[in-house]
């Protein structure tokens, strides 16, 4: 059989035909192979469990001793499908600490309950974030039916009895002005209730900004360790601010920035340009009372160099009037 | 220390190239005291000629009042003139030697070039401390110093002197007289007539013997001894020299010349020179040959030189002629 046919389908070593197959992927037959293909693990431990107990049948105490290092024998447990260490057997990690079996199951059990949570958690908050945004947008929604609505009834609201009506017809007066003030209080009453839900709203946004203004103070604090210091968080602040004021960022623009890596960056353009202004002032201090560099105009020509090295050694003859310093003064002169 | 901006230094001028006079004139400089003392010139010929003007005697100058001018007739300066003489040294080395040779190639040749160039400026040391008369023609020689003297001048019995004929053009050879020894009194008496006739005499160039007996004139009685004080602490010296001499008639250096141990003829004079009046004109310096042909398994060169002593003024210059030059008795 091929190396690649799933065994939940060609598991009886039978050919199959296309017919079954598709059958077989139409009652869900693959799924169970996939599901097989995810759990290998457990038929591997029942395969070795039941070649335990045949080597344990063939070789006898070899391996009855093999088991006793493991765990006790008497904590082996056996059942229909293999034989199981029991819970206060013991086993060496790779680490070299020993721990129990009830202890390893314990900490699987953690692990798994842990990570289900973790996962509930994720999907809960999930969950919460895309009911907040329909919440909101269901809220705009509703905002914007009100202000139609108010606008509806600002247009359909009846004109207010004048007192001369009342001279004229005072029955048609009071119902005019009766169902002016009933339409008024409908009116009134939506504009507070749209009132006290922007108040809502807004207070949620302050709400919502600090908040964000807070975690992001945090952070900066802890990518800023001299924030937590009062006196160098002044002075972190007050470069801050004339870092900012030099490129036309006031103060109040600054506050309303709320993200921490912008503080960041401007914090370093700060001690750039200070760094960069210091260079300008303490380097020339270094260099005030030094001499000047000898630059030199321009590296001499080889030729010049030969002149040099000529005149040196036209100086040393004259000052030693020597044969050998002769013979050195004609060589130089000749390499002019 | 600063140099203002585009300031030309020497060290900067390519143009500024030393010839192999100038370098071998500067090399061990006391060997030829007259040569490296005298003052340089260019001539433009194998016979360069020059004028000796001289001052007319002090006279008596006492004029009438309202008296018409009178003139005196100019004196022709006396020209004279000298002959060029060519110099010239060889030399060869081998390829083998070459390559054999701890130095390297190319300093060994330059050694030979300054070497021969050295040699070349002694001969003409020699030449101008000669007594030779001076020689037209093809093979010209220049007259010596001696040959030029005749006016301060102290010459043994049957000496006579040479100088400059206006006929010929040339130098005539000094005639040698009677050999005597170096004295404090012949000295004395050459300064004294310098010194009447103009002269400034600076340096007294002696052959070697000669500086030897000049040293002894510390011995004359009519000489201060000169005393060092020997403190006990330092090093003594026992003082056997002495360099300069101060005559009656000025101070002037003494300096030996081993060019005029070389030979008895050239030993028996000591000058007295103002080297002022006393050049030496280079029709062509002191250089190499650059042409020469390459022949054979060796590096050849020929060092060569032309050119005279300009004795501008005999008469600022004086010799005290016929010496024992070499010994006590030659």
């Amino acid at each position: 059989m091929d190396t690649n046919t799933p065994e939940g389908i060609g598991g009886d070593d039978s050919p199959l035909s296309l017919d079954d197959a598709i059958k077989a992927y139409a009652a869900g037959s693959v799924d169970e192979v996939s599901d097989d293909h995810s759990e290998p693990e457990e038929p591997e431990v029942d395969a070795e469990a039941e070649l335990s107990d045949e080597e344990e049948e063939e070789d006898g105490d070899t391996q009855a001793e093999d088991h006793a290092e493991e765990g006790e024998d008497d904590g082996t447990d056996e059942t229909d499908s293999g034989r199981f260490v029991s819970d206060n057997g013991k086993v060496k990690l790779e680490d070299g600490t020993v721990t129990t079996i009830a202890e390893l199951k314990r900490g699987n059990l953690r692990e798994a309950d842990y990570t289900r949570k973790n996962q509930a958690l994720a999907e809960t908050a999930k969950q919460t974030e895309e009911y907040r945004a329909n919440l909101s947008q269901y809220e705009q929604q509703l905002a914007n039916a009100r202000d139609l609505t108010l606008q509806v009834m600002q247009t359909r609201m009846p004109q207010q009895p004048t007192l001369d009506m009342l001279q004229v017809d005072p029955l048609g007066y009071v119902e005019a002005r009766a169902r002016y003030d009933a339409e008024l209080a409908d009116y009134q009453r939506i504009q507070q209730e749209m009132h006290q839900v922007r108040e809502q709203q807004q207070q949620l946004a302050e709400k919502e900004r600090q908040q964000q203004f807070a975690r992001e103070w945090d952070t900066l604090r802890s990518k800023a360790p001299e924030l937590n210091d009062p006196k160098q968080r002044d002075s972190f602040i007050g470069s801050l601010v004339s870092t900012a004021a030099e490129y036309g960022i006031s103060q109040q623009d600054l506050e309303s920035v709320p993200d921490h890596r912008l503080i960041l960056v401007l914090r370093d353009l700060g001690k750039l340009k200070g760094l960069q202004a210091s260079a300008k002032t303490v380097v020339p201090k270094k260099i005030a009372d030094k001499p000047p560099v000898q630059t030199g105009s321009k590296r001499l020509a080889p030729n010049e160099q030969r002149g040099r090295v000529a005149e040196a050694a036209m100086t040393r003859l004259k000052s030693s009037g020597s044969l050998k310093d002769g013979v050195a003064a004609y060589l130089a002169t000749q390499k002019r | 220390m600063a140099v203002v901006t585009n300031t030309f230094q020497s060290t900067s001028a390519v143009g500024n190239r030393e010839d192999l006079s100038d370098i071998v004139s500067r090399i061990t400089p006391q060997d030829t005291p007259i040569y490296s003392m005298i003052g340089k010139t260019k001539c433009s010929n194998t016979r360069p000629e020059w004028e000796i003007d001289t001052l007319r005697a002090p006279a008596a100058n006492a004029q009438l009042e309202g008296d018409e001018y009178a003139y005196s007739a100019i004196t022709v300066p006396t020209r004279v003139s000298n002959r060029t003489q060519i110099f010239r040294e060889g030399w060869v080395v081998s390829k083998t030697q070459e390559a054999i040779d701890n130095a390297g190639s190319v300093e060994k040749i330059a050694e030979q070039k300054v070497k021969s160039a050295i040699h070349v400026r002694k001969d003409i040391e020699l030449a101008i401390v000669s007594n030779t008369a001076s020689v037209g023609g093809a093979t010209r020689v220049l007259g010596g110093l001696p040959s030029w003297l005749t006016t301060n001048v102290s010459r043994g019995a049957t000496g006579a002197n040479g100088g400059y004929s206006s006929g010929t053009g040339l130098t005539v050879a000094a005639t040698n007289g009677t050999q005597r020894a170096f004295t404090k009194a012949l000295l004395d008496t050459v300064m004294q007539s310098g010194y009447q006739n103009g002269a400034d005499f600076s340096d007294v160039i002696v052959s070697p013997y000669v500086k030897s007996v000049f040293v002894t004139f510390m011995s004359d009685t009519n000489v201060a001894a000169f005393r060092y004080a020997a403190d006990g602490k330092g090093k003594n010296t026992i003082v056997g020299t002495a360099d300069v001499y101060e005559g009656p008639f000025g101070k002037v250096l003494v300096k030996p010349n081993r060019v005029m141990a070389s030979s008895a003829g050239v030993a028996r004079n000591a000058f007295l020179l103002t080297p002022d009046y006393l050049k030496w004109g280079n029709l062509r310096p002191i250089q190499e040959d650059p042409n020469l042909a390459k022949t054979g398994d060796a590096t050849k060169g020929m060092i060569l030189g032309e050119g005279t002593l300009e004795v501008l003024n005999e008469g600022a210059h004086g010799v005290v002629a016929d010496l024992f030059g070499l010994t006590a008795s030659t």
